[in-house]
């Protein structure tokens, strides 16, 4: 499901942090192209560039340096309620240990963020967030804390809430970090089904070899620099 | 969003429960004692501001010879208002809407005789005309019932001119030996004690109202009448207490041989508008009197007991109000900060799917908006419960130099507590802000993965 249009374009980014008075590069001149539809996996080992390199994709770091575009605008100089906004209506985030509102059931915690959506009345939101539950195929919990869920649950909840707003990209650091080997085979296969059925591209970071299997783009980054690009 | 918004504070409030109910427990207890203060000090005001208007004479307004508060008592004469003045000021008063009504006064001092002892007495000279609606207004008996508890007699202008009625304080009265009134001896012999020493003197004294007034007058002679004891008052302080008469304006100057009076108290229909009618009576009597001033009652030389005694209170006020901001202002500041570190994975979270910095900030004031409505709701009704269980008690205490005690008595009201309550509001909203606005503005992918707890 492929497209030619690109989603994300990244120029000659670097990113560096400081550890006390060591100065750490963590991305080094990286770019990047992602097409629309395209589910892709940035592989590397701890501490290679890959959260940092999502960070930046996903508007939620500035780069030091470099060009980051977002569906064809350029974020770098955007400003923060700006950015918030890019990020509400175009990407959607799942993170690795879910970070769900313990005081919110499920249907609350897929709502999120819609409700600070502007483009998406009042009235739709239950449809959406339905429609959300069930292609995650949970709609029947969505009355329920997440204390009461199990983790497979939980983030299937959290990728229910990336999809509520029907973004352009998802996001996902290590998803299948916290799971066990059958709920990880089991989102991985809700994650393609997803980015079949609704074209969603999926970008993640993972060390998981099952997913990396089954990606139809896998990136290789270590030190801060993407060392090659794999498609299937 | 802002129902969502508010629907999630007030849950999240309840995810450290223990937490929340201490601080709102610390906040609640501050306002408590807050509370309680502000109605002591507001029932104070009430007390002293009635007792300074209607039982000390001072009136809304007070007119008097410039310099007079400092200097009458040394050269009367000369710091008094004469006839002329007192014309010109009853034209002022004249069609002013506001005056409710007004009265000339004079104060004397002599010594007070029944036959056998003297005592020093202050006489305050008072207007007839107006003495039984000052003495009995609604605003004095509903806030000094302790005054009126001693209270015996009839009030002066309701007995013949010529009968010389006065009133005689408690204390006074005590010194005198005058135990019965004009009312409980009337009908019998004048008394005649030739023999002080008598063991039958105390008994002459009580079967008799009449009391002998002598002092100097200002023109350096020796005045003195007679006067009938027809009232017996308190003045509810102990400085006072033995030795106020009270007489009408008339007599006293006959007693002082002078024609001038020494102020013009002025009750207003509305003190609302207390300086509004100030300025009008001093530019009525600017040209006309320009050696008189007219002063507030608020002024200190007028009421120096009322402003004393609040000015203790409202530093009193003052300092618990202090206190309970800084207890406001700690605890929210701490639970705020404990709350938004503990959650900054899920303020990240917020973060990256669109919330941006002030929704954020806008969640977390909603909570501390939250605990300290809670707080203030719950610190209102023990505070009230305690006012009225206190209230109910009748506990009557002594402060130094009042006579007699006074009952202990709080009176809450509502403008104190709703603008104390808006205050610690604001101050929990602001305590909350100072705490979260650092942690939202932090970098989010920090935030997401932990980085900054």
């Amino acid at each position: 499901m492929t497209s030619t249009e690109t989603i994300i374009e990244l120029t000659s980014v670097k990113k560096s942090y400081r550890l006390g008075e060591t100065i750490v590069p963590a991305l080094n001149g990286v770019s990047l192209e992602l097409k629309k539809g395209e589910f892709t996996a940035v592989v590397g080992a701890s501490g290679s560039g890959k959260s940092t390199l999502l960070n930046m994709v996903g508007c939620i770091d500035d780069p030091d340096s470099g060009s980051v575009k977002v569906d064809g605008i350029e974020v770098t100089t955007l400003d923060d309620d700006t950015k918030s906004d890019l990020r509400n209506r175009k990407i959607g985030f799942i993170f690795q240990s879910f970070n769900l509102v313990p005081v919110l059931n499920v249907f609350e915690n897929v709502e999120l963020p819609l409700i600070i959506n502007p483009e998406i009345p009042k009235a739709n939101h239950r449809e959406r967030v339905m429609q959300a539950l069930k292609d995650v195929g949970i709609e029947h919990l969505h009355r329920n804390l997440p204390d009461q869920l199990s983790g497979g649950q939980r983030q299937r909840v959290a990728i229910a809430r990336a999809l509520a707003g029907n973004p352009a990209l998802v996001l996902a650091d290590e998803p299948t970090a916290n799971l066990d080997s059958v709920n990880s085979h089991r989102i991985i296969d809700l994650m393609l089904e997803l980015n079949e059925k609704r074209s969603v591209t999926f970008l993640f970071s993972t060390h998981d070899e099952k997913l990396m299997d089954r990606v139809s783009r896998k990136i290789l980054i270590a030190d801060g620099v993407i060392q090659g690009s794999k498609k299937k | 969003m802002n129902r969502t918004l508010a629907r999630l504070a007030w849950r999240n409030l309840q995810r450290n429960l223990r937490r929340s109910v201490a601080t709102g427990m610390a906040i609640a207890a501050g306002f408590t004692a807050f509370m309680i203060a502000a109605g002591y000090a507001f029932r104070v005001e009430r007390v002293l501001g009635a007792y300074t208007h209607y039982a000390l004479h001072v009136g809304h307004i007070g007119i008097y010879k410039k310099n007079a508060l400092e200097m009458f008592g040394i050269k009367p004469q000369q710091y008094s208002l004469n006839k002329d003045e007192q014309s010109k000021i009853d034209a002022a008063l004249t069609g002013l809407s506001n005056v409710d009504m007004s009265g000339r006064y004079l104060i004397g001092q002599g010594l007070a005789g029944n036959g056998c002892k003297t005592f020093p007495f202050i006489a305050t000279g008072v207007d007839l005309a107006i003495e039984s609606k000052v003495i009995n207004h609604p605003n004095l008996l509903n806030w000094n019932p302790h005054l009126t508890r001693f209270r015996q007699g009839d009030p002066i202008d309701s007995f013949p001119e010529d009968l010389g009625a006065i009133a005689i304080s408690d204390g006074l009265a005590r010194l005198l030996g005058k135990t019965n009134l004009h009312k409980d001896v009337q009908g019998n012999k004048p008394v005649i004690i030739t023999d002080c020493a008598s063991p039958d003197t105390r008994a002459l004294f009580a079967s008799d109202a009449n009391v002998q007034l002598a002092a100097g007058t200002w023109d350096g002679t020796l005045g003195a009448l007679d006067g009938e004891f027809v009232m017996r008052f308190t003045t509810g302080l102990v400085e006072t207490n033995n030795t106020a008469i009270t007489l009408p304006v008339q007599r006293l100057q006959s007693l002082l041989n002078t024609d001038h009076v020494m102020n013009y108290s002025v009750w207003l229909k509305e003190p609302l508008f207390l300086y509004q009618t100030v300025s009008e009576l001093r530019a009525r009597l600017k040209d006309t009197a320009p050696e008189v001033e007219v002063l507030p009652w608020t002024d200190e030389r007028l009421s120096p007991y009322y402003s004393g005694t609040m000015q203790f209170i409202y530093v009193m006020v003052g300092f618990i109000g202090f206190v309970l901001a800084v207890v406001v202002i700690l605890s929210i500041f701490n639970s705020a900060t404990m709350t938004v570190i503990e959650r900054s994975l899920e303020v990240g979270m917020f973060r990256s799917v669109g919330y941006n910095q002030k929704i954020m900030r806008r969640l977390f004031i909603l909570e501390g908006l939250f605990l300290t409505v809670a707080s203030v709701i719950a610190g209102a009704i023990l505070g009230l419960l305690t006012m009225w269980i206190i209230n109910r008690l009748n506990i009557t205490i002594y402060p130094p130099g009042v006579a007699g005690g006074i009952t202990l008595m709080f009176s809450p009201n509502a403008i104190i507590i709703l603008t104390g309550a808006t205050i610690v509001g604001v101050l929990g909203m602001l305590s909350t802000w100072l705490a979260v606005t650092s942690v939202v503005k932090k970098n989010i992918a920090n935030l997401v993965s932990g980085a900054t707890r």
